[in-house]
């Protein structure tokens, strides 16, 4: 496109003018389209980094938990917890346990019974009265007889053992021989493991005080079972056969 | 008048002397505009660059310190398996009742063959049958419960039943709630 003698002359004698309004134009088209883009860009970096400072802050109070945790240690921790307050019902757990409170108290364990029927299948045992604390209960009653201070020896030892056993009721009988015979209405506890593998992101506070006198308190009590092995907790594994025991 | 002899193809301007003051102006704020947008332009595209910068290498610390965590996976499921059942068993030891201070107590008050039953039900209501060979007996083993009431070792104490059967034996039935 040529341009007439006119314009060329315009062109010319404006220019000066011309030169500064597109220097203004660019300043302002630069503005609109990078400088405020621009910031607006900064901010949200901003965000982005507040928020990833952040998750490196949450990340790194929870690695430095997991590190002052050795795996051992917390593995018999639970082992001794998971004694206390079985996965299962564990019914042969708890038969040992009242005959070894029964035996160091010096009393005959005359009967013990179960009082729910199909308390040891597993859809009886999820039906199972659950306690305050979220555990389920096996409710069973038992018959021992002894001399009136092993009796009491008996009632002494029972909450303080490895074993958690609560009395719900008793009747207690003392006979003319000077034996008494009690039949107690007790319950033991149960609550399965919820080990699942939680997000690298999810919270993870250490153990408390509170939480520590706790499994000091499990660990001080004697543990009259005999050993039986943690299930090793299955995070990210799959059973090859869930049927397996 | 001399004449201007000289041969000059381009004409000069003709911009009027307003708009030539206008434009000195125009270009002294162009200048000023030019200065302020060129320093910060610099001055956020830096800061833009650190930012950036220092998000890539938060980022890249952030998954590093996640894959370590991931790594650690079992660690964590047996510290959040222990904590929960450290509360759980926490429960269980503070609602634990033990029973035997109680029945140690009342062997003290009305020792066997004195006491001949004592029962205790769901609500935690103990039921002591106490049985002596006469009335006078039974009194010291009344006034050990009123002491036991009045410190408030135990709560609502109720005399069930007393009888003196033929053979001048007493029976005392007695309910209470034990403070344990």
């Amino acid at each position: 496109m040529k341009l007439s003698i006119e314009q060329r002359r315009f062109f010319r004698e404006y220019q000066p003018l011309l030169r500064q309004i597109v220097v203004l134009l660019v300043i302002f088209f630069g503005t609109i389209f990078g400088i405020i883009p621009a910031i607006q860009s900064s901010i949200n970096l901003f965000g982005q980094q507040s928020t990833v400072q952040k998750d490196m802050n949450d990340l790194s109070d929870k690695m430095n938990i997991l590190n002052s945790q050795s795996s051992e240690s917390l593995k018999s921790d639970l082992f001794e917890m998971s004694a206390a307050v079985p996965t299962t019902t564990s019914v042969p757990t708890l038969f040992v346990t009242l005959e070894g409170v029964s035996g160091q108290s010096g009393v005959s364990l005359l009967n013990v019974s179960l009082s729910g029927g199909g308390s040891l299948s597993t859809e009886s045992a999820q039906k199972s009265p659950a306690h305050s604390s979220g555990a389920k209960a096996v409710q069973f009653s038992a018959l021992i007889d002894g001399p009136i201070e092993n009796v009491l020896q008996f009632f002494e030892t029972i909450g303080r053992v490895r074993r958690f056993m609560g009395i719900k009721s008793f009747d207690l009988a003392l006979g003319v021989s000077g034996n008494v015979q009690a039949k107690i209405e007790m319950e033991s506890y149960f609550a399965p493991l919820s080990i699942g593998a939680a997000s690298a992101q999810a919270k993870l506070s250490p153990l408390s005080t509170e939480e520590e006198e706790v499994i000091a308190k499990v660990a001080a009590l004697p543990n009259l079972t005999q050993a039986t092995e943690l299930p090793p907790p299955s995070i990210g594994i799959a059973k090859p056969d869930p049927f397996a025991p | 008048m001399e004449e201007n002899r000289s041969i000059n193809l381009i004409t000069q301007t003709k911009i009027p002397g307003s708009l030539s003051h206008l434009i000195g102006n125009l270009q002294k704020t162009t200048v000023t505009g030019l200065t302020i947008f060129v320093i910060v332009s610099l001055l956020v595209g830096g800061v833009y660059a650190v930012l950036r910068l220092r998000l890539t290498t938060l980022t890249s610390a952030r998954d590093r310190l996640r894959s370590q965590i991931t790594a650690q996976a079992e660690a964590e499921a047996l510290l959040v398996a222990l904590k929960q059942r450290g509360i759980i068993v926490g429960k269980i030891i503070q609602d634990q009742i033990h029973w035997g201070s109680t029945l140690s107590r009342m062997t003290e008050i009305a020792p066997p063959p004195a006491l001949s039953s004592i029962a205790v039900d769901a609500k935690r209501r103990v039921v002591a049958t106490i049985q002596t060979n006469t009335t006078e007996e039974m009194f010291p083993i009344l006034a050990e419960i009123l002491t036991d009431t009045e410190n408030k070792k135990i709560l609502s104490p109720q005399v069930s039943s007393f009888g003196i059967d033929k053979e001048g034996i007493s029976r005392l039935v007695i309910t209470f709630i034990p403070v344990l």
